[in-house]
């Protein structure tokens, strides 16, 4: 069977979504014997002749895998200037984390395809909980994790040792976070955790924190707080500085290559993330830490919460987390608590292989099969509560979700993000 | 107090929404001159953190409003420190603000200002590895003030020199106009010169960036690369946000910077750091400067007006060659 999979062929800023798309080509290449790929670049422009060949192909089903742009524009041509293609064709949308910065943009898309066959994948169960607030067909909402390439990440003991043995390591216990490092992150946070159990003698004297990763200037969009260059930097530098004592035990390595990343993972024992941030649809480093036999400590927030798994929960640990006003907050001693009950695992190669049964690229590729599987229903259009965010964010743009008079978050914001924190 | 220890207590305890320039959203340039210069030079004057206020002269209204910050490390290269300091030769009575200036600029601080002042110098922490880096990242602002001690062509040469050991580079400059030459000199259109000589140089596939900077930035991100900043004469801009950026996403500097001695050292990034010392009296050339001012018979003077001033240049050339 042949389908179409509409991506910009251009790698995306954020280079956990070019990841993320390789993989979810990679699974549709396992499932489709043929695939019509067609540019859709990140300028929001597609050529006519793709369209033209889209619509001559006799293609039924059109599957859109890519973060930016939303597919607005494409679905303006395709309808203009191939209406009977447009009409004949059934869609199929993957949702990223920035899908709630682009409402008046999937209002619109929402709108041209009404009464079409749609089906929106999520990431996560708490993303499709989360998505259902503004579509309000369930059924048409399907979770389907982002795959992991089982290539680039498993378990690799050999790594280990030879990683190890190049940073002089032995039997110390490694905790590890790769990803950006951004205010959301809480990385200041987890150094203060890790630090202070440190010091209290609560997690063995020779511990490492290894925080892998570059630093940005993100801040709270959301809020109207963005950071200058260096600004979060200095903040992780002054935390430091209050446990100069044991300070040496924390690495920055900056950011590394991905094909480095896999030597981290294995050679740590446990990943380490307190991240509350808006767009954690799901957590790709994560993911791939997980795939490679590492277990990790996370927060209970968004699409962190798929990671554990019910047959083995001990393998990823939840820190319960609840909205606030000024940022969404986690329970710091229950994350102490499990960084003091952490013990090691060895059976890591097993671990790897339950994960990649779940997270890899063949797993998904199966529940991809599965969603195309089931018969597409009728699009009815968005939710009340949609458009309500719609028209505050034509307003006031990327600060839909703060309060008029300070900087906290409004009530919409907890209406919308409750989900995320349950 | 030691002025080492004042501004190691200033660091330490400042309130960043408060005390620091960068953090305000209403900035008020001193003129429409400079917010056009501001932008001719954009990105290389744009923001960025760390809590000794880093900023450009110009960037405050007056002295009074500089004077609200109770620390103030100056960006500017040697005209916004030269103006400075021939319009205050002596601390102003009313103003408490600790001053931080660029080291290679220290001779032009006047002794009055002693206990007022400290300069600063930005390293690398750890010197570029023996291992070289496949691509190199070359960068400026093509205009008058870039062309001070060598001639369009001389720097087009210096760098096919550089590009030479590199598997790839790739050469930012924006196309501007010289906001700061006398009609003369904005003539001369220095980009278009300094096009052509870098073709002839470099070949006519050179890889040349215009804009869509951004874009080429994040790319280097994570790899392996260095960097060579063009203006090493430093007339406008000494702190230049573009060299901050690519040390934070791991870049090293081609040009060598080190720690010079013991003073006060903060991290910047992973890549470089800040050292703030004493200011050094010994060689101190702001006489020569300030008589030549006094001889004018002018009270005031302009970053714009020091600019064009050829027996200033000529003074440039001697004490900073």
């Amino acid at each position: 069977m042949k389908v179409a999979i509409v991506y910009s062929f251009k790698p995306s800023e954020w280079f956990s979504c070019t990841i993320i798309n390789k993989n979810l080509r990679a699974a549709y290449e396992s499932i489709y014997d043929e695939i019509m790929y067609i540019d859709y670049t990140r300028k929001r422009t597609v050529e006519e002749e793709d369209l033209k060949a889209l619509a001559e192909s006799g293609i039924e089903k059109i599957i859109f895998i890519d973060h930016i742009p939303t597919p607005v524009d494409f679905l303006l041509k395709l309808k203009k200037f191939e209406p009977e293609c447009f009409e004949r064709l059934e869609y199929t949308i993957h949702v990223f984390g920035d899908f709630p910065l682009y409402m008046p943009e999937w209002r619109s898309v929402f709108e041209l395809l009404e009464d079409m066959p749609v089906k929106f994948i999520a990431a996560s169960k708490k993303q499709k909980l989360f998505v259902e607030k503004f579509i309000p067909q369930k059924d048409i909402i399907f979770v389907s994790p982002f795959p992991v390439g089982e290539s680039e990440f498993s378990y690799d003991a050999k790594k280990r040792e030879n990683f190890r043995s190049e940073l002089g390591l032995k039997n110390e216990t490694v905790f590890l976070y790769t990803g950006r490092l951004t205010y959301q992150k809480r990385i200041t946070d987890m150094i203060e955790i890790f630090c202070e159990q440190l010091i209290a003698g609560k997690i063995a004297s020779d511990s490492y924190f290894y925080i892998v990763g570059g630093v940005d200037t993100l801040g709270v969009p959301y809020l109207g707080v963005s950071q200058l260059l260096g600004e979060y930097y200095r903040q992780i530098q002054k935390t430091l500085a209050k446990y100069s004592d044991v300070s040496d035990r924390v690495i920055l390595t900056g950011r590394v290559e991905n094909s480095d990343l896999k030597k981290y993972y294995c050679m740590a024992d446990c990943y380490l993330s307190m991240s509350t941030y808006h767009d954690e649809d799901y957590g790709m480093s994560v993911a791939e830490a997980l795939c490679s036999g590492l277990p990790a400590i996370l927060t209970n927030w968004a699409g962190y919460q798929s990671f554990q798994l019910s047959e083995r929960p001990e393998l990823c640990r939840l820190v319960d987390t609840r909205l606030e006003q000024d940022l969404p907050q986690f329970d710091r001693e229950q994350a102490k608590d499990l960084l003091e009950g952490f013990k090691s695992i060895s059976n890591r190669e097993e671990v790897s292989k339950l994960y990649l049964e779940n997270f890899g690229v063949i797993a998904c590729a199966q529940k991809l099969k599965s969603i195309q599987d089931t018969k597409f229903e009728s699009f009815k259009g968005s939710s009340p509560f949609m458009k309500r965010v719609t028209n505050e964010q034509f307003l006031r743009g990327m600060e839909v979700f703060k309060n008029e008079l300070n900087r906290e978050f409004n009530d919409l914001y907890f209406e919308a993000y409750d989900v995320y924190a349950q | 107090m030691s002025t080492l220890n004042k501004i190691s207590e200033l660091i330490e305890h400042i309130n960043p929404d408060q005390n620091l320039l960068y953090k305000k959203w209403n900035i008020q340039h001193r003129d429409e001159l400079f917010t056009q210069l501001y932008w001719s030079h954009h990105p290389m004057t744009e923001k960025y953190y760390f809590e000794a206020n880093p900023s450009f002269y110009y960037e405050y209204k007056n002295i009074f409003d500089l004077g609200r910050y109770p620390i103030v490390m100056l960006r500017d290269g040697f005209l916004g420190i030269l103006e400075f300091f021939l319009l205050h030769p002596k601390p102003h009575k009313d103003i408490d603000t600790t001053l931080l200036i660029p080291k290679q600029f220290e001779c032009l601080v006047p002794k009055l200002w002693e206990n007022q002042i400290a300069s600063y110098n930005i390293y690398q922490k750890n010197p570029r590895e023996d291992e070289k880096a496949d691509q190199i990242f070359i960068y400026g602002t093509p205009t008058e003030e870039l062309f001070i001690r060598k001639s369009p062509a001389e720097m087009a040469k210096e760098i096919s020199e550089v590009i030479k050991s590199y598997k790839e580079y790739k050469i930012y400059f924006p196309i501007r106009d010289s906001i700061l030459s006398n009609a003369e000199g904005k003539e001369k259109l220095f980009y278009i010169e300094f096009v052509k000589e870098i073709y002839r140089h470099v070949g006519f596939d050179a890889n040349i960036l215009f804009h869509h900077i951004h874009e080429n930035l994040k790319s280097l991100e994570g790899k392996r690369f260095d960097f060579y900043n063009l203006d090493k004469s430093k007339i406008l801009i000494e702190d230049n946000y573009l060299d901050h950026y690519l040390y934070s996403i791991g870049g090293k500097n081609y040009i060598e910077t080190t720690k010079i001695s013991r003073g006060l050292n903060y991290d910047l990034s992973k890549g470089h750091a800040i050292e703030i010392q004493e200011v050094d009296f010994t060689k101190n050339c702001f006489s020569e400067f300030f008589l030549n001012f006094k001889l004018t018979g002018q009270r005031t003077r302009s970053i714009y007006e020091i600019f064009k001033d050829k027996k200033i240049r000529e003074l440039y050339l001697k004490n900073f060659s």
